[in-house]
């Protein structure tokens, strides 16, 4: 059985601790052999024992970044078709085993739904254009049963360009109301800023996101952190995860 | 009745058109759906799955359903990829400069509409201004 994993690091949001202390936390939190991929424009820093490909070669769209902001990860549905097959974002907490969920054989390619928000109230405000439900933090496919998306994105990328300013909010549009989509049960990922204002680890769970880009757009918690800039438990694991 | 789709409506009403396909109707007044019993047909299509069983559920722009007339009134142009690119035919074309969160092509003019629609001819053109934001309506076809 193969497994690969995959992230991307570009820009300079994030310093080469994320993806460093991301590995450490998958080595700690599969317990079965991985390969462990980062897509960057800037390696430096990054521990020996991680591959790494050249950012540039994902990102073969011609838009603006604004446009289906994230939609590089979806070259990997057609660059990877391994026997399981994973992407994970930098900015995510692992504190539970997930070997579970990444060596499932999936349908579909697998999107975290957000469980932690009302479906009903998305769907109520749907016809707006401006609602999402789906996050692309950590998404797994088997084998190349994620192709079609990739191949379906290509075909229509003008239109998808011109419609969507987000990935997830493309997939929620177009692909989560067609039910082309596999998702997450309930009880895997949370969203550390998110309806939990006490910012404690949810027993049970697996993966806490910390993204944070959406939240302060729409001012929704005002206070919400990032990872490196949370303190307590998140803090002392993710540390840790420099030992792994 | 809002005023742009009470201009809209009269439009309808003057033209010739014996079929209508209403693109992305939403919330429309009552009047719209009674327009049969003047002697227009019409269907809706909107993707909003909340009109499930009122309207055909389905995105125009990615879908291509079948059943959509030569004749085609666009409620929404400002949240969608414009129509007559992809569709030959007669057009009441209605965008907003409103800029929701959720509008992908806002409309700031009549000829924006013009333009993005490829429309060849132009049979009516008009800007309607409420307290919040203008919208711009253009009659036209691209054949």
């Amino acid at each position: 059985m193969k497994l690969e994993i995959f992230t991307f690091k570009w820009g300079t949001k994030y310093a080469p601790e994320y993806v460093n202390r991301l590995y450490g936390s998958l080595l700690r939190h599969i317990n079965v052999p991985f390969n462990f991929t980062c897509i960057t424009d800037d390696a430096t820093g990054l521990r020996k024992e991680i591959k790494t490909l050249d950012y540039k070669t994902f990102d073969p769209f011609p838009y603006p970044k604004d446009r289906i902001f994230t939609r590089e990860k979806l070259v990997l549905l057609n660059h990877s078709m391994a026997d399981h097959n994973m992407w994970i974002d930098l900015d995510v907490l692992i504190h539970g085993d997930i070997t579970e969920y990444v060596t499932r054989d999936l349908e579909k390619p697998t999107f975290i739904f957000n469980h932690w928000n009302s479906i009903d109230e998305t769907m109520r405000r749907f016809g707006w254009g401006a609602v999402c439900h789906i996050n692309s933090s950590f998404v797994c496919w088997t084998q190349d049963r994620g192709k079609w998306l990739y191949d379906y994105t290509m075909k229509e990328i003008d239109k998808i360009a011109f419609t969507y300013n987000s990935m997830d909010r493309y997939l929620f549009y177009r692909h989560w109301i067609n039910d082309n989509l596999g998702l997450w049960e309930d009880g895997i990922v949370y969203n550390y800023n998110y309806n939990n204002p006490k910012r404690e680890m949810k027993n049970g769970y697996k993966i806490a996101l910390f993204n944070t880009s959406h939240i302060r757009i729409t001012g929704s918690v005002s206070d919400a952190l990032e990872l490196h800039e949370a303190d307590g438990w998140a803090k002392e694991l993710w540390e840790s995860y420099d030992e792994s | 009745m809002r005023v742009d789709n009470q201009l809209a409506y009269d439009w309808l009403m003057e033209s010739e058109w014996e079929q209508v396909s209403y693109i992305a109707p939403g919330e429309i007044p009552h009047r719209f759906l009674m327009v049969d019993r003047l002697g227009i047909e019409y269907n809706c299509f909107d993707m909003n799955p909340m009109y499930k069983g009122k309207f055909i559920i389905c995105d125009v722009i990615f879908d291509y359903p079948e059943g959509i007339y030569n004749n085609i009134l666009n409620f929404n142009c400002h949240k969608m990829y414009p129509i007559g690119k992809l569709y030959r035919g007669e057009f009441i074309l209605i965008g907003s400069d409103d800029r929701h969160p959720g509008d992908c092509n806002p409309v700031d003019s009549c000829d924006q509409l013009i333009e993005q629609n490829l429309l060849t001819t132009v049979y009516k053109q008009a800007k309607v201004s409420t307290d919040r934001n203008n919208f711009y309506l253009v009659s036209g076809n691209n054949l």
